[in-house]
């Protein structure tokens, strides 16, 4: 039975096995392909078409062996019930670039032998205990490790294989992250140091760059290297609601703690968030108090504070989530203020047309002098939508107001160009 | 696999790259004794509090790299086994040696609470009523024709009694103090009030225009021509010509408290549980039958979410009296549980319009969580039916004894 499942898959990977021979034309001209002679002349099929010369112009012909050719035929001088030499076989396979071929090897080999070290690794499978895992369920394996305090074996053994066999650069930052993490929960601080230095290095000039993961582990470098001992002194419970809440939950002391504890690192880097939300909340007493005079400087202002809660979201996420998102309101009352000045303007505009008794000219400038108004609400209107969507349960007014309003304009604008239309 | 080859090939680059990352970074720093640090941090971990001083001791003590960050943990331990005094001792040690400004005033924090607890129980304070004998509550009782005044830091007392003035003044400062300084966590209030107390409830109502039907007390705020006028009005004798000592106990502090939230959060508005919440506790002694009402409305059927009492009005206020023993619970709880640097925060974040889930979330500095609203006020209830229990029980013992 065993060999007849091979049967049907190896002829699924003959199918593929096509011929590649050289024509060498008298002009200098070579063309790669399958060669059929004729009674005057010579044909080779390519992938692109076939083409045919006179005996005449053909200098000579190299038939010769593809690789696949050659894999059929080594592939029938190996016996198929002996795994190693199906290895030897997939391995050859894979130096030619016959990575399909290859991998239906492994396959092939792992119904034979399920434990089969090699065909498991080529395959990109870790070893963890007695299961060999694919990358994805071995990293949350070993993540399982780290919560259970497995830390021997994820730095021997689990985190090197992960290392190797990471598939895309962002699951290698992963990995990396993971072995930084190990490193200082077991109480290797210089060690853990360095590879959350180089992991921000790496995050930083990954493409695209991740932003939050280098600034959250730069931040950790500086942690580390401001207390070498690895002992943080937590101003605060942590968590910050424990106290408050009474909760049952584990919960650190203020005090003197170990930073290989994730609770005591997560409270270091919630002080940190900190600085950054209240020098954030400066610049955005600032841009208050700015907004009605100098909106740009406020609008400048903004920014900076955007930066500082967006760092300390990295730290700790939407830690600063309130504050983004209280800027995003008062930008949004800011534009609804142009926006209602806007709309007095036109209602003024709208009031003239009934009254005034207008030449052509005039009521026609007047019309397109209220479409500029609409489409310049229209605008802030969008923005205001854009805004709000970043959040959309927390400004969920906001946003209803907006779109109402913009269904409202655009109803608007369709009727007064109707009008100006029949004007003309 | 090309792919994968390729990623392990950037894996081993960014591997390799160690010493540049570090060079950028600055070098990793070593700590010796770093081991035995996190040894005796265990130990303070576990408890076990004589191993941890002895542990951090002998890193102090090191003669070849002696580490006295590690002060911080001697200190800690002594404090937890309540050996306050030596703490403190240790936690200067720590401030000495400390470069880090969070640390520092971590350290000095430390030093104050370990000082504080190291002190004998001090004496409950007695409220300005009880210290008064009947000669003296006799003659606070006297109305004079004339208005006698009396002056003081912040305030100008008006009575037509001039002990009374004098004592009012004295009184006045001292509830001002107890409501910026540990209610409201520091707050400043550098102005002036004047303080009538009229002779009785009928002159009270002619001059005190804006006070409800049933006060007994009140204030206003007001301001024209950049002039602001604060101003307090209280009644001197109740119904039957005695001196309301309810005056100098609960209605003084009572009203300044408001004035005091009123200049605070200026014209915007200040949630009703919480003027009220705070008003309460500032009046000189603690009324236990609100703690015991607010205990058994929130254990009973009839318990209102705390949503409703946050967001309560004066106009739409069902069951006043259980409404403002909710309010006072509350704020009791809510203050307690933060540390007065939180509670000023909150008190800000409330002033510019947060909803008060958001304002304590921000004051704690946290993310944002769904739940926290019910798991605010699951403690809440918690707390105020525990309060209230244990106050039955203690009025359960005094029968039994008697």
């Amino acid at each position: 039975m065993v060999r007849a499942a091979f049967s049907g898959c190896l002829i699924a990977v003959l199918a593929s096995v096509a011929a590649a021979d050289k024509l060498v034309l008298t002009d200098g001209r070579v063309f790669v392909g399958t060669v059929s002679v004729e009674a005057d002349t010579v044909e080779i099929s390519l992938p692109y078409g076939t083409l045919r010369f006179p005996k005449i112009d053909v200098e000579r012909i190299e038939f010769m062996d593809t690789p696949e050719q050659e894999f059929r035929k080594k592939l029938a001088d190996t016996a198929l019930d002996d795994p190693n030499a199906l290895y030897d076989l997939a391995q050859w396979a894979g130096k030619k670039s016959l990575s399909r071929q290859a991998g239906d090897l492994y396959g092939l080999i792992l119904k034979l032998s399920a434990d089969h070290a090699g065909a498991h690794k080529a395959l990109g499978h870790i070893r963890i205990g007695k299961l060999w895992l694919g990358f994805d369920a071995a990293l949350e394996q070993a993540r399982g490790k780290l919560e259970a305090g497995s830390y021997a074996v994820l730095l021997e053994e689990i985190l090197p294989a992960l290392r190797a066999a990471a598939p895309t650069r962002q699951q290698a930052l992963q990995v990396m992250y993971l072995l930084a993490d190990t490193q200082l929960r077991s109480r290797q601080f210089n060690h853990a140091e360095a590879t959350f230095g180089e992991l921000a290095e790496a995050a930083r000039k990954a493409e695209p760059p991740a932003t939050d993961l280098a600034t959250r582990s730069a931040i950790i470098v500086e942690i580390l290297h401001a207390n070498p001992d690895g002992m943080y002194v937590l101003r605060d419970a942590y968590p910050p609601a424990a106290p408050l809440l009474s909760s049952t939950k584990a919960h650190i002391m203020p005090g003197p703690a170990s930073l290989a504890m994730p609770l005591v690192l997560e409270a270091a880097l919630r002080d940190e968030a900190k600085k950054e939300i209240e020098a954030g909340r400066k610049f955005l007493d600032e841009a208050q108090k700015l907004a009605p005079t100098d909106p740009d400087s406020a609008n400048i202002k903004y920014a900076l504070a955007d930066q500082c809660f967006q760092r300390a979201d990295a730290m700790i996420p939407h830690i600063a989530r309130a504050h983004r998102v209280d800027i995003a309101r008062r930008k949004i009352a800011a534009m609804r203020k142009d926006a209602d000045a806007g709309a007095r303007d036109f209602d003024e505009q709208m009031d003239k047309l009934g009254v005034k008794d207008m030449a052509p000219q005039a009521y026609n400038t007047l019309l397109q002098r209220m479409i500029h108004h609409l489409d310049s609400t229209r605008d802030d209107l969008k923005r205001i939508i854009e805004l709000a969507q970043a959040y959309p349960k927390e400004l969920v007014l906001e946003l209803k107001w907006a779109e109402l309003d913009l269904t409202k304009i655009e109803t608007m604008r369709k009727d007064i160009v109707k009008a100006l239309d029949g004007s003309k | 696999m090309a792919a994968s080859k390729y990623y392990i090939a950037v894996f081993a680059l960014v591997v390799g790259a160690a010493s540049v990352g570090a060079a950028i970074f600055g070098s990793p720093s070593f700590c010796p004794t770093a081991g035995q640090v996190q040894q005796a941090l265990q130990s303070l971990q576990d408890g076990q509090y004589a191993q941890a001083q002895r542990e951090a001791l002998a890193v102090i003590s090191s003669t070849e790299e002696p580490n006295p960050r590690a002060w911080a943990i001697v200190a800690a331990a002594r404090q937890r086994s309540k050996d306050y005094t030596a703490a403190a001792t240790a936690y200067r040690q720590f401030l000495s040696e400390a470069d880090c400004p969070d640390a520092r005033q971590f350290a000095i924090e430390q030093i104050q609470a370990c000082t504080t607890q190291a002190q004998p129980w001090p004496e409950p304070p007695t409220s300005p009523g009880k210290r008064l004998n009947a000669t003296a509550l006799a003659d606070l009782a006297k109305v004079s024709d004339r208005t006698y005044a009396e002056s003081s830091e912040h305030f100008v007392v008006r009575a037509n009694n001039p002990r009374l003035a004098k004592l009012v003044a004295v009184e006045a400062e001292v509830a001002l103090d107890r409501i910026c300084r540990v209610i409201l966590a520091g707050q400043d209030y550098p102005h002036s009030v004047t303080i009538s107390v009229w002779p009785d409830t009928k002159t009270f109502h002619a001059n005190a225009t804006d006070a409800p039907e049933w006060a007994g007390g009140g204030f206003s705020y007001s301001s024209a021509n950049s002039l602001v006028t604060r101003r307090i009005d209280l009644t001197q004798r109740d119904a039957k010509g005695k001196f309301a000592t309810v005056m100098l106990d609960r209605v003084l502090p009572h009203e300044m408290c408001h004035l005091v939230l009123k200049e605070l959060f200026g014209d915007t508005h200040c949630p009703l549980f919480l003027n009220e919440g705070l008003a309460m506790m500032a009046e000189s002694q603690v009324d236990n039958s609100r703690i015991r009402l607010a205990g058994r409305t929130v254990a009973g059927k009839a318990r209102r979410r705390l949503e409703t009492i946050c967001l309560a009005q004066q106009y739409n206020v069902e069951e006043p009296i259980v409404f403002y023993a909710e309010s006072y619970s509350f704020v009791e709880f809510l203050h307690g549980r933060l540390s007065g640097q939180q509670f000023r925060d909150f008190l800000a974040n409330v002033r510019q319009g947060c909803h008060v889930a958001d304002a304590v979330q921000r004051s704690l500095y946290m993310p944002a969580a769904d739940s926290f609203s019910a798991d605010l006020a699951n403690a809440w209830e918690d707390h105020a039916i525990a309060q209230s229990q244990y106050l039955e029980a203690l009025a359960a013992d005094k029968t039994t004894a008697q």
